[in-house]
């Protein structure tokens, strides 16, 4: 990995960050489907994708831990996923959980929409060759 | 790439999967986190770092110091939350304190609100779909929705009423309005809801409520027991005069009169009572006896130690978490300046202080409604009933119910006569009159009551209240007390008794007047220097013989409160605090000589001696480490259910007679009712005593060992669980061991979800001094630390020191955990 890649990391979590802050989970998919049609040329874009935005939520999550809320949050979320048992799933798989919406959502929009994107390009460019 | 994406195929060969499966990826993810699946709420919103779940806590309490803006506001108020989160309010004029109010209660309160409102309105349905049908139907053919609406139509505008039931609306809506996304209630994200704009008819409803919770049915009840053994026994099993008398009014006694008289026997069954139970909907909840009641008392000036009133009050309602009170103060320089719990929607103080002034409420347990057998047109689709030989029209409402998405699912046609709304009983309709669908100057009273100066002045205020009827005490700095059982009750024809279906078609039937107030029960600096009240009968029958109800709670309660307050030392705050939990019981100190007597009436039954040596070492305390409460209490269900036989056949079984009505029944040995029918001896009063004695004490080896177990401990058995308004096992309170049992002053009964819902501790002296404490805390977010914060301290009986500053810059700093200021903003 270059020192490019790991800056063009960092802008892409701090980017989900900061757009999740602003607009909330939604801007996720709409974000990495931008990112994923501007960065064409880029080897395994979709899976950086998935990453950054699931660093992007971490950085939000850890912020909240400075606040002392994101254990009690996960607690809550334990308590109420219990369904009526005494016992939920462990408060680290919310995180978990977490994290991986996010990862999920950026990969599959990239996916999707970079794969429609190129494959409009090549029509395109097929037709022109046609002409 | 082949298929329906081959016009636009990926030239790679990897990409032949990752399309697919992307794909679907995203339009699961996309429906999971934007829609829910199935019981899942929609978990983008609830999973979002920025706005979900994850970022509640940082908004779950005030900041130290904020500004908000509420059109309508005529001034500044200055909102300063003092350590236990409870808002001083400090505005210019009674509105704006209002509107401040609503703003504050919705910041904490905002689901408890809503909820509230649509389980008033009958709109449970629109958050819990087809689940919630029928608590909606009921509602709304109670008429409560119906009767909200008018009440608030009645208020004349400008009035005192109405411009704080508008303004306590605006307040709550500047909440709503400047709500942040990540301020969005967790109920709300778990629901998938948002919060609706608060109409200022919501506390109309929610007082319309207040008086069905605390409605006493005794009709229904009654018929039951008539169906099953005749009106006679029916009568003297729910009496309209109380075998034990304990009046509110004090009636010279020194101690309980006992007026207890041989029970008519069963007799047969009342077959037109029995048809009209068997035409009825719903079923009557098993009720265990004297269990629950509210509390209250007041000590004169000659018998406290410092010389000022003592008030004490500890209402008891159903516990939830967010509790149903909320702590605030509301002063306005020169006009109102008063403390105590409001019920979240009320603009007001329900229960509390202010500077000259303290006050509490039990319930009264009044008969305040009547049911009337309608003479209809059309059995099948009424639409005209007949009084004295005309036809009146029935008044149709359509009623529409809606589900989560504002679909109607269902539909229903509400009848009313003049009397009230009509309930189809098998081949006949019924209508009903109630005291609460004709409310309307309750609203007016709340504020009157926080600005009242005097004991006189508050029982002139309160003249006006009608509904629920209270028992409402009263003390002030002045050294008076008071108490009056206050509401409106109706006046009947013939023997004026309203436990019994009359027939509609003649108007001779209806309500002929209300009670004068100067006849309502109640007293005012009594020569004993103190007062009480705990549900029980308000006036002795030998006073005043007129009907107010029947069935009473026996007066076990207000027997120990008495017996307290007559043998007290001169009486402090701390000592009244400590009565509020006081472990004694007047039903087991009448009880347990009793059935040792039984005990030694059959020497020759070893079980029975056994049990009865067990209790006859029982100091009749129910604290936590007691280790015989238990037994008595198996001892005490065993006879009831032997005893009540006759009351428990076919599928429509009585509720239990108060337990008053057990002891009346001691002094017949013999009485026909002690006879269990399913067996072939004639049992008396000592083999039903001796026979209850024997079978708890083996249940109970069996289940906790021998007596000296921990098992029998108690506080193994009586523990609180408190729920969530939603029933969230998450958010709610469990396994809270308390002290006290039925029939004691604090009774929390486990399961039951009921319980002290407010203790209050107010001296009246030159600075009123207060103390309080209801289970939970202010906040209705269970990430604040306000959330269940006063738990502990409701369960170890101890209450808070609740202050009362004059101006925001009384309250030490140390004390403040935040400030708000509100300003006016345009509409």
């Amino acid at each position: 990995m270059s020192a490019r890649d790991v800056v063009l990391f960092v802008i892409r979590a701090l980017g989900f960050a900061l757009l999740t802050a602003m607009g909330g989970w939604a801007v996720v998919p709409l974000t990495a489907a931008l990112w994923s049609t501007l960065a064409t040329a880029e080897r395994r874009r979709d899976f950086h994708l998935a990453l950054a935005a699931a660093a992007g939520w971490g950085l939000l999550l850890a912020w909240g831990t400075t606040h002392g809320g994101t254990a009690r949050a996960a607690a809550l979320l334990s308590g109420i996923f219990a369904m009526g048992g005494t016992r939920g799933p462990a408060p680290w798989m919310f995180v978990l959980l977490t994290l991986a919406i996010a990862a999920l959502l950026a990969w599959s929009a990239a996916v999707v929409v970079g794969t429609l994107t190129r494959g409009i390009a090549g029509r395109v460019a097929r037709s022109r060759e046609t002409r | 790439m082949t298929g329906s994406f081959g016009p636009i195929a990926p030239d790679l060969p990897r990409d032949r999967w990752r399309f697919p499966v992307a794909l679907v990826f995203l339009v699961v993810l996309l429906l999971v986190c934007g829609r829910g699946v199935g019981p899942l709420p929609p978990l983008g919103p609830l999973l979002d770092p920025a706005f979900g779940v994850w970022a509640m806590p940082a908004r779950a309490d005030p900041p130290t110091s904020a500004d908000a803006r509420i059109p309508g506001l005529t001034g500044t108020v200055t909102v300063v939350y003092d350590d236990r989160g409870v808002p001083h309010i400090f505005a210019a004029n009674e509105p704006d304190a209002y509107r401040a109010l609503g703003y504050v209660v919705a910041r904490d309160r905002l689901f408890q609100l809503e909820l509230q409102t649509l389980a008033a309105s009958g709109r449970l349905t629109e958050v819990a779909g087809d689940r919630a049908l029928e608590l909606d139907r009921q509602m709304r053919r109670l008429g409560l929705p119906h009767a909200a609406r008018r009440t608030y139509a009645s208020l004349p505008r400008g009035s005192e009423a109405r411009a704080a039931v508008d303004a306590f609306a605006d307040g709550v809506n500047a909440w709503i309005g400047e709500l942040p996304p990540g301020g969005l209630p967790i109920e709300y994200r778990l629901l998938g809801r948002r919060p609706e704009p608060w109409a200022p008819v919501n506390t109309m409803h929610l007082l319309a409520r207040m008086g069905w919770v605390l409605a006493h049915e005794d009709d229904l009840a009654r018929a039951r027991a008539r169906a099953l053994v005749g009106g006679a026994a029916a009568d003297a099993l729910y009496p309209a005069r109380a075998p034990i008398q304990e009046p509110i009014q004090p009636n010279g006694r020194r101690a309980p009169r006992y007026d207890f008289a041989p029970l008519p026997p069963p007799g047969p069954a009342d077959s037109a009572a029995a048809a009209l139970v068997a035409a009825l909907p719903g079923t009557i909840g098993e009720r265990v006896p004297d269990a629950l009641g509210s509390n209250n008392w007041a000590v004169a000036p000659s018998r406290t130690a410092g010389g000022a009133a003592l008030l004490a009050g500890d209402p008891h309602l159903e516990l939830t978490l967010p509790s149903i009170w909320y702590e605030t103060q509301l002063t306005v320089p020169g006009k109102l300046d008063a403390y105590g719990v409001t019920i979240p929607g009320a603009p007001g103080i329900v229960i509390g202080f202010n500077r000259d002034v303290a006050w509490s409420f039990t319930n009264t347990q009044a008969d305040v409604l009547d049911y009337y057998e309608e003479t209809v047109d059309d059995a099948r689709a009424p639409t005209r009933y007949r009084v004295d030989g005309e036809w009146r029209p029935v008044t149709l409402e359509i009623e529409r119910y809606r589900g989560r998405r504002g679909e109607v699912i269902a539909t229903d046609t509400i009848r009313w006569s003049h009397r009230g709304p009509m309930t189809r009983a098998g081949g006949g309709w019924l209508s009903m009159r109630w005291t609460v669908l004709e409310t309307g100057g309750e609203a007016a009273v709340l504020g009157g009551m926080a600005r009242s100066r005097s004991v006189e002045d508050f029982r002139r205020i309160t003249e006006r209240w009608s509904a629920p009827a209270q028992n409402m005490i009263v003390a002030d700095r002045g050294g008076h007390i008071g108490i009056r059982t206050t509401g409106r009750f109706p006046v009947r024809p013939g023997n004026g008794r309203g436990d019994v279906v009359r027939d509609g078609s003649t108007a001779a039937n209806d309500w002929q007047s209300d009670w004068p107030v100067s006849r309502y029960p109640g007293a005012v600096d009594p020569a004993q220097g103190f007062l009480g009240s705990a549900n029980q009968q308000p006036v002795d029958p030998n006073v005043d013989p007129g009907y107010l109800g029947a069935d009473w709670y026996s007066p076990w309660r207000a027997m120990r409160i008495n017996t307290l307050l007559r043998s007290a030392a001169p009486m402090t705050p701390e000592l009244m605090a400590r009565m509020q939990t006081d472990p004694g019981s007047a039903r087991a100190d009448f009880f347990v000589p009793v059935l040792v007597a039984a005990a030694r009436m059959r020497p020759a039954d070893a079980g029975c001696a056994a049990g009865a040596r067990l209790l006859a070492g029982w100091q009749r305390r129910y604290t936590r480490d007691d280790d015989r409460a238990v037994y008595f209490e198996a001892v005490m269900r065993r006879v009831r259910e032997r005893l009540w036989d006759e009351l428990r056949s076919g599928s429509r079984p009585a509720p239990w007679p108060q337990d008053q009505i057990i002891a009346e029944l001691t002094g017949d040995s013999a009485s026909v009712w002690w006879d269990e029918r399913a067996t072939a001896r004639v049992e008396h009063r000592d083999d039903i005593f001796c026979a209850a004695l024997g079978d708890a004490r083996t249940a109970l080896e069996k289940e906790r060992g021998q007596p000296d177990d921990a098992r029998w401990r108690w506080d193994a058995v009586n523990r609180a669980t408190i729920p969530h308004l939603l029933r969230l096992p998450a958010f709610a309170a469990r396994d809270i061991a308390v002290q006290g049992g039925p029939a004691t002053l604090n009774p929390v009964a486990p399961g039951s979800g009921y319980g002290p819902s407010w203790r209050m501790v107010v001296e009246l002296g030159p600075e009123v001094r207060a103390w309080g404490i209801y289970p939970g805390g202010q906040s209705g977010n269970p990430l604040s630390v306000h959330y269940k914060d006063r738990l502990e301290r409701w369960s170890a009986g101890t209450l808070d020191t609740l202050r009362f500053p004059r101006r925001p810059q009384d309250l030490p700093g140390t004390l403040v955990s935040a400030t708000l200021t509100l300003t006016p903003a345009a509409r």
